[in-house]
């Protein structure tokens, strides 16, 4: 967290929930009760404990972007109360923002949006294709056909510049480090080690991990 | 005579029978007690464990510069009094 976490915190109620399995600490098991299983996970609560979203990226950012999402959220469901239509593509990106859609169910409601602009059209396609790389990470853990096909696929995504979510997924940077490692392409290895560097600059793992994949791409440049 | 004699023989029979089921019976019981105290010690010290864990997680530069609030109840009438949200990070001692 850097300094620009306590621009954003001030703005909120950082809580710090940490599992710890001691008996009778409290609030162990807060963020099950709240639907959630993996750690780290990163929520807005509002003062009742309701979930209202959560941020798409671990970044400042990203948490500014969550927030806003949230409050414009709560605008768009006035708006729509007083009886406003045609607000379906707001709908759908702030829902995305917040996490309230995901998944085939964000493919299908982004593949529904009719008439949009240019610049409109292009965000729906983006957020699709950032539901592919998801698919794309989970069938990359499949067998090493598996991984090559994912990896040339997500190779083609990173190349079309179309879906910039893409490269804040260490997932996304794994496959394709691999294939590059799998394909012996140093240029690709390399280019996975500065996505790791530019999306993670304070991660100590990924910041190692990216120095073992330049040594990688060093050694396969030295052949 | 013969038929007392056979009821002695039973009382004996069922005191020699009952010594013999307790006695395992209470090795066996000597023994759980043995295996549940190392148990418990094993509790004790993997509690002790976890505690250690999370003074550890907490000492972390991130929570005092973040200003994190570590009860949720206090959190909550902040959120409430402030007209804030709340931003939940839910961590284990030993995840990022």
């Amino acid at each position: 967290m850097d300094e620009s976490f306590n621009g954003f915190a001030a703005k909120v109620v950082p809580y710090l929930n940490v599992m710890t399995r001691i008996e009778g600490h409290p609030d162990d098991d807060l963020m099950t009760e709240k639907g959630y299983r993996g750690h780290p996970t990163l929520a807005f609560l509002d003062a009742d404990g309701v979930v209202l979203g959560r941020p798409l990226a671990r970044t400042v950012k990203s948490f500014e972007e969550t927030l806003q999402a949230i409050g414009d959220l709560a605008k768009l469901d006035a708006r729509e109360a007083k009886g406003e239509k045609g607000l379906e593509y707001e709908r759908f990106l702030l829902e995305y923002l917040v996490m309230k859609l995901r998944g085939a169910n964000l493919t299908k409601r982004g593949l529904a949006l009719k008439g949009l602009d240019e610049t409109r059209q292009a965000r729906v396609d983006e957020i699709v294709l950032g539901v592919e790389v998801d698919a794309l990470v989970l069938q990359s853990l499949g067998d090493a056909e598996a991984l090559a096909k994912a990896g040339r696929r997500m190779l083609e995504i990173l190349e079309s510049g179309r879906c910039p979510k893409m490269e804040e997924s260490a997932n996304a940077w794994s496959i394709l480090a691999r294939h590059g490692e799998a394909v012996e392409d140093a240029a690709l290895i390399e280019r996975c080690a500065a996505g790791l560097r530019k999306n993670f600059p304070d991660e100590e793992r990924m910041t190692s991990w990216a120095s073992s994949l330049e040594k990688k791409a060093a050694a396969i440049r030295a052949r | 005579m013969r038929r007392l004699c056979t009821l002695e023989n039973m009382k004996y029979g069922i005191t020699v029978l009952t010594l013999l089921m307790a006695a395992p019976l209470g090795l066996a019981t000597s023994a759980a007690q043995t295996a549940r105290g190392t148990t418990q010690e094993e509790g004790a010290e993997r509690q002790a464990e976890l505690q250690s864990e999370l003074e550890k997680k907490l000492a972390k530069d991130f929570v005092g510069k973040g200003g994190w609030l570590l009860d949720y109840g206090k959190a909550c009438t902040e959120a409430a009094e402030e007209k804030k949200l709340l931003f939940v990070y839910f961590t284990r001692t030993f995840a990022p």
